[in-house]
């Protein structure tokens, strides 16, 4: 597109700032909030309707299933949590405008929520080869739709954060971005005892 | 589609804004200006529209005239039949009047009426209309696959929707969610471009209370739209494995619930309703305003009863249910707030008819068709009364009633709705004035059919008419004379309607070619996009706006003007 | 008085509110569906419905509602300082 009102730099994530005054809410950050009460709903009906399907199981979960390993992803969670802690110093840090110790935060966040997500995968090929699987049960189809759809989030999520990081290092790191990439990491942290709680316990 | 946007006049000031000389794919086809992406969308969904018409011509002649065969499409087998049903009513509403109310009027008038130059996200806002055209073309391309179109109605019931061996369509099914996912999330991403724009990109001096109706009905709308939709893509990704991966969410036998769907498409189906009402609601308050020169009775009460139906539409989905076999505690409860729900809305007719009250009423086209809107749609609303009692709905469920009803509701939403906001701004998006004239003539040969297509159905409803019959000559009790008698007229009007919708595109095509110049404000309105250019410029203003006033200050006494545009000082 | 009437008005409705909720008995409307055929499904149904409509409501109310208190407060600093 032409070069005169969006400015080469801007890849339509980075928002123009079209007026004078200053907003509420940062453009990037509004954005974010609004897209985030879709997701919130998204995950609020996968798990009402995990919810109906257990309540209307005779027995949950059902017999002759795999269980969840509920230890191991406790232990999954605490990281995914450290990971959040990571980030929350590296907001602090930001808005003391001290980019030089918020490096090492952000990367503490991204690897922490990587550690996660490839964790999780293990815990998928455990439970793959035990006999869980989509079509195995509605237990097993809901787990995998649940978690699937959470990691799908996470791996968004880190990419962003990423992307923040890669800004970070070049020097140009803007609060819009910074802000809308570290509220979705929040939501896929705040998000996950939620489904830890209805879907594993 | 959008190749058919015409060449507008170069206007002067774009070597302002400095831009090179495009081509015609860069401009009209890859733009991230905001008002080419409301044409875009605008012309699609017409587009859409004739096929949605056409859809319904070819079932409606099945109806009438049983095993005939119809021009342009042949004989209308059982499985047509099912396919045209469901698709007419899945391109009407996600591909007509959604792109139509929400993404064009919001693409285009939001910067304009708000008084900034373009969107916030303005590369979001066009791969926004991408996944749109992409879902457009994933659905129609659906017919062309093994198995045709999907036929289980665009409320996508399972366990017909969910397995191939019943609903017999093993591809048409996928892509139709697939077609509607895709849809879901080109709004979902134009939704957050209207709300974060007209929050944040307001003139310097426009207030919140400042903000004109229809952009303040197009952010609520899509709040609505947001929080709603979610549960529905979770349910449609459930659909979606159930057809293609063989698990069993819905599969009853297997441990699934088929009602659960319903729960989940609810959620999302009632408010969607209010998500296309509210932007008609809107372009309607703009109109009456202007062609009776008086204020907007009660600006602050408009708003509160608009975000009173926005609360309250969350609160009813479940009296589609009524028969599903859910809970009679439930069903008594959304009685109860689906006949609360009418309160707001009847509030804002109230509000308009105290618009109209002692204003200097014009019967110009575009406030024809706003007049129609009320009239009409309050015909939609009083029968939904009947049809909200759980009660009465044992009976009315699922018949002709139940479809008269909404139609009477969306036809205003979609058609009235959409025609009146073209009328209206037409000389601002083209720089032409329409023809009145030919306008007129469009307007009551389409009004007059449309009564008559509906109001028979209201009767064959209450007659016991079904709403998913291919051929009603194989049931006694529906094939008297005359029941059908009525569905011919039915079919009859029909045609007529469809035939005065060519008066609409000759007016169109004439007005653009040699409609009179319209000048910067030809109806003397107080809205900020009239101080632009007709058409607007890239960029919109050489200078942006500032504004000092509310957008409806008609007929102030002790003036020499009887409007005061919003950004005059004094 | 007028307020004793709105009251008695207030009890009116709720107690409306509360026959509709206690009378109604079961009833299967739909023969071939086999939801709900327990009261644990059926009380899934209602728990997933009330959370699914007051989810939004309640955020919309904090988010929106939150973002609306804080321009109009803008909007009438700003008046005030131009005021002055």
């Amino acid at each position: 597109m032409s070069a005169g009102l969006s400015s080469g730099s801007n890849d339509g994530l980075e928002p123009i700032d079209r007026t004078a005054k200053r907003p509420v809410v940062a453009n990037g950050i509004l954005g974010m909030m609004l897209f985030i009460l879709t997701e919130v709903m998204l995950f609020a009906g996968l798990v009402s309707a995990f919810t109906i399907a257990k309540s209307a199981a005779p027995v949950w979960p059902p017999p002759g299933q795999p269980r969840l390993p509920i230890e191991a992803t406790a232990f999954n969670s605490v990281v995914l949590f450290a990971s959040a802690v990571a980030l929350l110093f590296a907001h602090r840090a930001f808005h003391k405008g001290d980019r030089e110790s918020m490096r090492r935060p952000m990367w503490l966040a991204l690897g922490l929520g990587s550690f996660f997500v490839i964790f999780q995968g293990f815990e998928w090929v455990t439970l793959l080869s035990e006999g869980l699987t989509m079509t195995s049960s509605t237990y097993g189809a809901f787990f995998y739709l649940i978690v699937g759809i959470h990691a799908l989030h996470a791996f968004g999520a880190i990419a962003l954060l990423a992307r923040a990081n890669h800004r970070l290092q070049q020097g140009w790191l803007t609060p819009g971005l910074f802000g809308a990439a570290e509220m979705f990491w929040f939501f896929v942290v705040g998000v996950w005892p939620v489904i830890y709680l209805v879907v594993y316990l | 589609m959008a190749e058919s946007i015409p060449t507008q006049p170069s206007d002067p000031h774009a070597d302002d804004h400095h831009h090179e000389e495009q081509s015609f794919v860069s401009k009209y086809l890859l733009s991230t200006d905001h008002k080419v992406i409301g044409m875009q969308y605008m012309f699609t969904g017409m587009a859409m529209a004739l096929i949605g018409g056409f859809m319904a011509y070819a079932f409606r002649m099945q109806l009438a005239f049983p095993g005939v065969e119809v021009p342009l499409w042949g004989v209308v087998t059982p499985a047509n039949y099912t396919a045209l049903v469901t698709n007419h009513g899945a391109i009407m509403i996600f591909w007509v009047a959604m792109p139509v109310l929400i993404a064009a009027f919001g693409n285009y008038l939001i910067p304009l009426m708000v008084g900034c130059d373009d969107m916030v996200f303005p590369k979001i806002n066009r791969l926004s209309y991408q996944i749109f055209l992409l879902s457009a073309i994933v659905l129609i391309s659906s017919y062309f696959v093994d198995g045709g179109g999907f036929g289980g109605a665009w409320t996508t019931y399972p366990p017909l929707s969910a397995k191939a061996e019943y609903n017999l369509t093993p591809m048409g099914a996928s892509i139709f969610i697939g077609a509607v996912g895709l849809e879901f999330v080109a709004f979902l991403l134009g939704g957050i471009n209207f709300i974060t724009t007209a929050m944040n990109a307001r003139a310097p001096g426009m207030k919140l209370y400042d903000i004109p109706m229809v952009i303040w009905m197009i952010v609520i709308a899509s709040i609505l739209f947001m929080v709603s939709v979610g549960p529905l893509l979770a349910g449609a990704i459930m659909l979606l494995f159930d057809q293609q991966l063989g698990t069993a969410f819905y599969d009853p036998n297997r441990g699934g619930d088929p009602v659960l769907w319903q729960h989940l498409f609810w959620f999302f189906g009632h408010p969607e309703v209010y998500v296309v009402l509210l932007p008609a609601i809107g372009i309607t308050a703009e109109i009456i305003t202007v062609f009776s020169r008086k204020k907007l009775f009660a600006y602050r009460t408009v708003l509160n009863t608009a975000i009173g139906t926005g609360v309250l539409s969350f609160c009813v989905w479940a009296h589609h249910q009524f028969i599903s076999g859910i809970d009679p505690r439930m069903a008594h409860v959304f009685t109860l707030t689906t006949l609360l729900i009418s309160i707001p809305i009847a509030e804002m007719m109230f509000v308009y008819i105290a618009t109209l009250y002692g204003g200097a009423i014009r019967l110009a086209t575009p406030m024809l068709w706003a007049l129609a809107f009320i009239f009409e749609f309050l015909i939609g609303g009083v029968t939904g009364i009947f049809l909200g009692a759980s009660g009465a709905d044992i009976y009315l469920h699922d018949t002709y009633f139940v479809l008269a009803h909404f139609h009477y509701t969306f036809f205003p939403i979609a058609i009235i709705g959409t025609f009146a906001g073209v009328t209206y701004w037409f000389p601002k998006m083209f720089g032409k004035m329409m023809s009145d004239r030919l306008g007129k003539i469009h307007f009551w040969g389409t009004i007059i059919p449309f009564n008559f297509i509906f109001i028979p159905l209201f009767f064959l409803g209450a007659g016991g008419q079904h709403r998913r019959i291919y051929d009603f000559q194989n049931f006694p009790a529906l094939a008297g004379e005359g029941m059908q008698d009525l569905r011919i007229l039915a079919t009859t009007s029909l045609l007529v309607m469809l035939g005065f919708q060519l008066v609409f595109f000759y007016n169109f095509i004439t007005s653009l070619m040699k409609g009179k110049a319209a000048g910067k404000n030809p109806w003397k309105a107080n809205t900020l996009e009239w101080t632009a250019e007709s058409p607007p410029p890239h960029g919109n203003w050489k200078e942006l706006p500032t504004v000092y006033r509310g957008p409806y200050e008609y007929s102030v006494p002790g003036r020499e003007k009887d409007y005061w545009p919003q950004d005059e000082p004094n | 008085m007028r307020l004793k009437s709105l009251r008695l008005k207030g009890f009116l409705i709720l107690g409306l509110v509360g026959m509709a909720l206690i009378w109604p008995d079961f009833a299967e409307a739909c023969a071939v569906c086999g939801a709900a055929q327990d009261e644990a499904t059926r009380k899934a149904f209602v728990g997933t419905t009330a959370f699914m409509t007051f989810l939004p409501l309640g955020m919309l109310f904090l988010v929106v509602g939150w973002y609306i208190r804080r321009t109009l407060q803008r909007e009438e600093e700003e008046e005030q300082r131009s005021e002055r």
